[in-house]
């Protein structure tokens, strides 16, 4: 069976951690290092510093080398991640 | 052969580092709206002058949170700061959208849900100081190599 990907795992483990958050991360052009966002309800009422160390436990059990790997992460919620695109 | 369209990657990056500059001043004449907005277009030159280092393509609008994913500014960024950083990105981004360069103050302040002039102004403070330490870790760490 072919080894999931890191993004997968981060994937995984996020989606345990904060249930029903959708989640956009990959690594840029295909290589270089993680970095997204992941979008979640339960981070109203939460400041990023907050929401920083919710995901930083989510993700302690990844081995420190694919910890590295990993970018910035941001921390949304639906509203504040809404395309104002199409709002304005 | 295709002619090169928008500004050089430099000349994004060194619209950040004066529109960073420019929220700052903004702040301290107590525009607290005009601010953020500002500080929000600071970030998305730095996003610009990294993706353009690479490629003069880009679909992302206005929309910060794409902006960074495609820029690949993380792969600028060291592990000790991905926390920090990822703090204070995510605040600009949170807190900013580009039509509020047609909103009066007291609409960013009820659309990013902030209900009154203390807390507003303490937010504008907070998006600015995270615009000046993001700017000022992409203009430090940009490759010389381009």
């Amino acid at each position: 069976m072919a080894e999931q990907s890191l993004a997968g795992r981060v994937t995984e483990l996020i989606g345990r951690s904060f249930p029903g958050a959708s989640v956009n991360i990959e690594p840029g052009d295909g290589t270089g290092r993680l970095a997204g966002w992941i979008t979640w309800d339960g981070f109203r009422g939460l400041d990023h510093v907050e929401r920083q160390q919710r995901l930083r436990e989510a993700i302690a059990d990844l081995p420190m080398d694919d910890q590295l790997l990993l970018g910035p992460i941001l921390t949304m919620t639906p509203d504040e991640a809404s395309d104002d695109e199409e709002a304005a | 052969m295709a002619k090169a369209s928008g500004p050089r990657a430099e000349a994004y990056r060194d619209a950040a580092a004066e529109r960073s500059q420019d929220a700052v001043e903004l702040f301290l004449a107590g525009r607290c709206g005009a601010a953020i907005w500002v500080a929000g277009v600071a970030l998305e030159c730095l996003f610009r002058a990294y993706h353009r280092r690479r490629s003069e393509q880009l679909d992302t609008g206005h929309d910060l949170k794409s902006l960074y994913k495609a820029s690949r500014f993380a792969d600028r960024v060291s592990p000790r700061h991905v926390e920090r950083m990822g703090s204070s990105i995510g605040l600009v981004a949170a807190s900013w959208k580009n039509r509020y360069r047609y909103d009066p103050e007291d609409a960013v302040r009820r659309s990013i849900g902030i209900r009154n002039a203390t807390e507003f102004q303490r937010r504008a403070t907070e998006v600015v100081n995270a615009v000046q330490e993001i700017v000022n870790h992409g203009v430090k760490r940009w490759p010389s190599n381009h």
